[in-house]
Protein backbone atom coordinates (compact mmCIF):
# COMPACT_ATOMS: atom_id res chain seq x y z
CA UNK A 1 0.00 0.00 0.00
CA UNK A 2 1.23 3.47 -0.81
CA UNK A 3 0.32 6.80 0.64
CA UNK A 4 1.45 10.30 -0.18
CA UNK A 5 1.15 13.12 2.30
CA UNK A 6 2.19 16.76 2.42
CA UNK A 7 4.60 18.10 5.04
CA UNK A 8 1.75 19.19 7.25
CA UNK A 9 1.11 17.80 10.72
CA UNK A 10 -2.59 17.49 9.99
CA UNK A 11 -1.73 14.95 7.27
CA UNK A 12 -0.20 12.51 9.78
CA UNK A 13 -3.28 11.19 11.56
CA UNK A 14 -5.31 10.25 8.45
CA UNK A 15 -2.46 8.08 7.10
CA UNK A 16 -1.98 6.44 10.50
CA UNK A 17 -5.72 5.69 10.63
CA UNK A 18 -5.60 4.11 7.16
CA UNK A 19 -2.56 2.03 8.09
CA UNK A 20 -4.23 0.87 11.32
CA UNK A 21 -7.43 -0.03 9.51
CA UNK A 22 -5.49 -2.07 6.95
CA UNK A 23 -3.55 -3.84 9.74
CA UNK A 24 -6.79 -4.70 11.56
CA UNK A 25 -8.21 -6.16 8.35
CA UNK A 26 -5.10 -8.32 8.07
CA UNK A 27 -5.59 -9.63 11.59
CA UNK A 28 -2.53 -7.95 13.09
CA UNK A 29 -2.74 -7.76 16.89
CA UNK A 30 -3.83 -4.56 18.66
CA UNK A 31 -0.50 -4.45 20.46
CA UNK A 32 1.47 -4.53 17.19
CA UNK A 33 -0.86 -1.95 15.64
CA UNK A 34 -0.26 0.34 18.63
CA UNK A 35 3.50 0.04 18.14
CA UNK A 36 3.23 0.62 14.38
CA UNK A 37 1.07 3.72 14.99
CA UNK A 38 3.68 5.09 17.31
CA UNK A 39 6.57 4.30 14.95
CA UNK A 40 4.86 5.98 12.01
CA UNK A 41 3.85 9.03 14.04
CA UNK A 42 7.37 9.51 15.38
CA UNK A 43 8.95 9.13 11.92
CA UNK A 44 6.52 11.48 10.17
CA UNK A 45 6.61 14.06 12.99
CA UNK A 46 10.41 14.12 12.85
CA UNK A 47 10.42 14.55 9.08
CA UNK A 48 7.83 17.33 9.10
CA UNK A 49 9.48 19.13 12.03
CA UNK A 50 13.13 18.88 11.07
CA UNK A 51 13.63 17.74 7.49
CA UNK A 52 12.65 20.77 5.47
CA UNK A 53 14.50 24.04 5.94
CA UNK A 54 11.99 26.05 3.93
CA UNK A 55 8.34 26.99 3.96
CA UNK A 56 7.56 25.15 0.74
CA UNK A 57 5.21 22.27 0.27
CA UNK A 58 6.91 18.88 0.15
CA UNK A 59 5.67 15.39 -0.40
CA UNK A 60 6.39 12.39 1.80
CA UNK A 61 5.85 8.92 0.41
CA UNK A 62 4.94 6.04 2.68
CA UNK A 63 4.87 2.47 1.51
CA UNK A 64 3.64 -0.37 3.66
CA UNK A 65 4.60 -3.95 2.84
CA UNK A 66 3.51 -7.07 4.59
CA UNK A 67 4.99 -10.51 4.37
CA UNK A 68 4.27 -13.62 6.40
CA UNK A 69 6.29 -12.66 9.44
CA UNK A 70 6.75 -8.93 9.31
CA UNK A 71 5.50 -5.51 8.34
CA UNK A 72 7.70 -2.92 6.71
CA UNK A 73 7.42 0.82 6.20
CA UNK A 74 9.46 2.64 3.59
CA UNK A 75 9.35 6.39 4.04
CA UNK A 76 10.81 8.73 1.48
CA UNK A 77 11.19 12.51 1.60
CA UNK A 78 13.21 15.18 -0.21
CA UNK A 79 14.41 17.00 2.92
CA UNK A 80 17.88 17.49 4.33
CA UNK A 81 19.91 14.29 4.72
CA UNK A 82 19.11 12.90 8.14
CA UNK A 83 20.22 9.49 9.30
CA UNK A 84 18.28 8.57 12.44
CA UNK A 85 20.72 5.73 13.06
CA UNK A 86 23.47 8.30 13.62
CA UNK A 87 21.26 10.22 15.97
CA UNK A 88 20.69 7.23 18.22
CA UNK A 89 22.13 8.43 21.46
CA UNK A 90 19.38 9.01 23.95
CA UNK A 91 21.72 8.89 26.95
CA UNK A 92 19.40 6.48 28.58
CA UNK A 93 21.40 6.15 31.78
CA UNK A 94 21.26 9.83 32.57
CA UNK A 95 18.74 11.16 35.07
CA UNK A 96 15.62 11.76 33.03
CA UNK A 97 15.21 15.32 34.24
CA UNK A 98 18.56 16.29 32.76
CA UNK A 99 18.50 14.12 29.68
CA UNK A 100 18.40 15.58 26.21
CA UNK A 101 14.92 14.81 25.05
CA UNK A 102 15.37 15.33 21.30
CA UNK A 103 16.19 11.68 20.74
CA UNK A 104 13.15 10.24 22.49
CA UNK A 105 11.16 9.70 19.30
CA UNK A 106 14.06 7.98 17.57
CA UNK A 107 14.66 5.80 20.59
CA UNK A 108 11.00 4.72 20.47
CA UNK A 109 11.21 3.94 16.74
CA UNK A 110 14.34 1.91 17.30
CA UNK A 111 12.94 0.03 20.29
CA UNK A 112 9.61 -0.84 18.68
CA UNK A 113 11.02 -2.15 15.40
CA UNK A 114 13.35 -5.03 14.57
CA UNK A 115 15.26 -3.62 11.61
CA UNK A 116 16.07 -0.11 10.51
CA UNK A 117 17.88 0.99 7.38
CA UNK A 118 18.65 4.46 6.05
CA UNK A 119 19.88 5.62 2.66
CA UNK A 120 20.22 8.99 0.99
CA UNK A 121 19.75 8.46 -2.73
CA UNK A 122 19.46 11.16 -5.40
CA UNK A 123 18.57 13.85 -2.92
CA UNK A 124 16.02 11.76 -1.05
CA UNK A 125 15.97 10.34 2.46
CA UNK A 126 14.83 6.74 2.43
CA UNK A 127 14.09 5.12 5.75
CA UNK A 128 13.03 1.51 5.98
CA UNK A 129 11.80 0.05 9.25
CA UNK A 130 10.62 -3.48 9.76
CA UNK A 131 8.66 -4.98 12.62
CA UNK A 132 8.38 -8.69 13.16
CA UNK A 133 4.87 -9.87 13.84
CA UNK A 134 4.73 -12.66 16.36
CA UNK B 1 -7.46 10.91 17.56
CA UNK B 2 -8.51 13.57 20.01
CA UNK B 3 -7.88 14.58 23.58
CA UNK B 4 -10.09 16.04 26.28
CA UNK B 5 -8.54 17.15 29.54
CA UNK B 6 -10.32 17.92 32.79
CA UNK B 7 -8.89 18.54 36.23
CA UNK B 8 -10.02 19.28 39.73
CA UNK B 9 -8.34 20.62 42.81
CA UNK B 10 -9.33 17.85 45.19
CA UNK B 11 -7.95 19.74 48.15
CA UNK B 12 -5.65 22.70 48.60
CA UNK B 13 -2.94 22.67 45.92
CA UNK B 14 -3.60 19.03 45.07
CA UNK B 15 -4.77 18.52 41.50
CA UNK B 16 -6.05 15.41 39.77
CA UNK B 17 -5.78 15.74 35.99
CA UNK B 18 -7.79 13.39 33.79
CA UNK B 19 -6.86 13.35 30.11
CA UNK B 20 -9.09 11.22 27.87
CA UNK B 21 -7.93 10.14 24.41
CA UNK B 22 -4.59 10.30 22.72
CA UNK B 23 -1.62 12.46 23.80
CA UNK B 24 0.31 12.90 20.56
CA UNK B 25 1.97 15.62 18.52
CA UNK B 26 -1.45 16.92 17.49
CA UNK B 27 -2.97 17.08 20.97
CA UNK B 28 -0.08 17.59 23.42
CA UNK B 29 -0.71 21.36 23.46
CA UNK B 30 -4.14 20.74 25.04
CA UNK B 31 -2.52 18.99 28.00
CA UNK B 32 0.24 21.64 28.14
CA UNK B 33 -2.39 24.43 28.34
CA UNK B 34 -4.12 22.67 31.24
CA UNK B 35 -0.80 22.30 33.04
CA UNK B 36 -0.17 26.04 32.50
CA UNK B 37 -3.45 26.89 34.22
CA UNK B 38 -2.78 24.44 37.07
CA UNK B 39 0.69 25.89 37.64
CA UNK B 40 -0.88 29.29 38.27
CA UNK B 41 -2.28 27.70 41.43
CA UNK B 42 1.19 26.66 42.73
CA UNK B 43 0.42 22.94 42.87
CA UNK B 44 2.02 20.78 45.56
CA UNK B 45 0.81 17.54 43.97
CA UNK B 46 -0.42 16.65 40.53
CA UNK B 47 -1.84 13.20 39.91
CA UNK B 48 -2.40 12.22 36.32
CA UNK B 49 -5.31 9.82 36.13
CA UNK B 50 -4.42 7.94 32.94
CA UNK B 51 -7.47 5.64 32.86
CA UNK B 52 -8.75 7.30 29.69
CA UNK B 53 -5.45 7.59 27.84
CA UNK B 54 -5.01 4.90 25.22
CA UNK B 55 -2.04 6.32 23.32
CA UNK B 56 0.98 8.50 23.98
CA UNK B 57 3.85 9.51 21.72
CA UNK B 58 7.15 11.19 22.58
CA UNK B 59 5.47 14.60 22.17
CA UNK B 60 3.08 13.65 24.99
CA UNK B 61 5.83 12.21 27.15
CA UNK B 62 7.74 15.48 26.73
CA UNK B 63 4.82 17.55 28.08
CA UNK B 64 4.48 15.30 31.11
CA UNK B 65 8.23 15.38 31.80
CA UNK B 66 8.18 19.18 31.58
CA UNK B 67 5.33 19.35 34.09
CA UNK B 68 7.24 17.00 36.36
CA UNK B 69 10.29 19.24 36.16
CA UNK B 70 8.21 22.36 36.82
CA UNK B 71 6.48 20.92 39.87
CA UNK B 72 9.78 19.67 41.23
CA UNK B 73 10.99 23.28 41.24
CA UNK B 74 8.01 24.09 43.49
CA UNK B 75 8.92 21.20 45.79
CA UNK B 76 5.98 19.09 44.63
CA UNK B 77 5.59 15.82 42.79
CA UNK B 78 3.72 14.46 39.81
CA UNK B 79 2.39 10.93 39.89
CA UNK B 80 0.28 8.51 37.86
CA UNK B 81 -2.74 6.39 38.58
CA UNK B 82 -4.53 3.90 36.30
CA UNK B 83 -1.67 3.66 33.84
CA UNK B 84 -2.67 1.49 30.85
CA UNK B 85 -0.17 -1.19 29.72
CA UNK B 86 0.63 0.46 26.37
CA UNK B 87 1.33 3.79 28.06
CA UNK B 88 3.48 2.13 30.69
CA UNK B 89 5.41 0.43 27.89
CA UNK B 90 6.28 3.77 26.25
CA UNK B 91 7.55 5.23 29.54
CA UNK B 92 9.48 2.03 30.23
CA UNK B 93 11.19 2.11 26.81
CA UNK B 94 12.25 5.66 27.58
CA UNK B 95 13.46 4.51 30.99
CA UNK B 96 11.33 7.27 32.51
CA UNK B 97 8.90 5.47 34.74
CA UNK B 98 11.29 5.01 37.64
CA UNK B 99 11.24 8.73 38.24
CA UNK B 100 7.47 8.80 38.78
CA UNK B 101 5.34 7.58 41.60
CA UNK B 102 2.79 5.19 40.12
CA UNK B 103 -0.32 4.26 42.09
CA UNK B 104 -1.82 0.90 41.34
CA UNK B 105 -5.30 2.01 42.36
CA UNK B 106 -7.36 5.04 43.26
CA UNK B 107 -7.54 3.85 46.88
CA UNK B 108 -3.75 3.87 47.05
CA UNK B 109 -3.73 7.34 45.50
CA UNK B 110 -6.36 8.61 47.97
CA UNK B 111 -4.36 7.35 50.95
CA UNK B 112 -1.26 9.09 49.62
CA UNK B 113 -3.09 12.34 48.88
CA UNK B 114 -4.64 12.31 52.37
CA UNK B 115 -1.21 12.04 53.92
CA UNK B 116 0.10 14.79 51.64
CA UNK B 117 -2.83 17.02 52.52
CA UNK B 118 -2.01 16.64 56.21
CA UNK B 119 1.55 17.71 55.45
CA UNK B 120 0.43 20.78 53.47
CA UNK B 121 -2.14 21.95 56.01
CA UNK B 122 0.02 20.89 58.95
Amino acid sequence: MRYRIKNSRSDIQPVIDKMAQSCREQGISDEAIHDLNLVLEEILTNIIKYSFGDALEHEIMIEMKRDAGSLQFRIEDDGKPFDPLDFYNPDIEEDFDDRRIGGMGIHLIRSLTDEMKYEFIQGRNILIVKKNLH
Amino acid sequence: MSLQVSYKETSTRIFVVSPVGSIDSDTESILAENFNIIFQGSPAQIVLDMAGVNYISSAGVRVILKAKKDIKKLGGTLSFVNLQPQIKKVFEILNALGSFQVFASEQEMDRYLDSMQKKITG
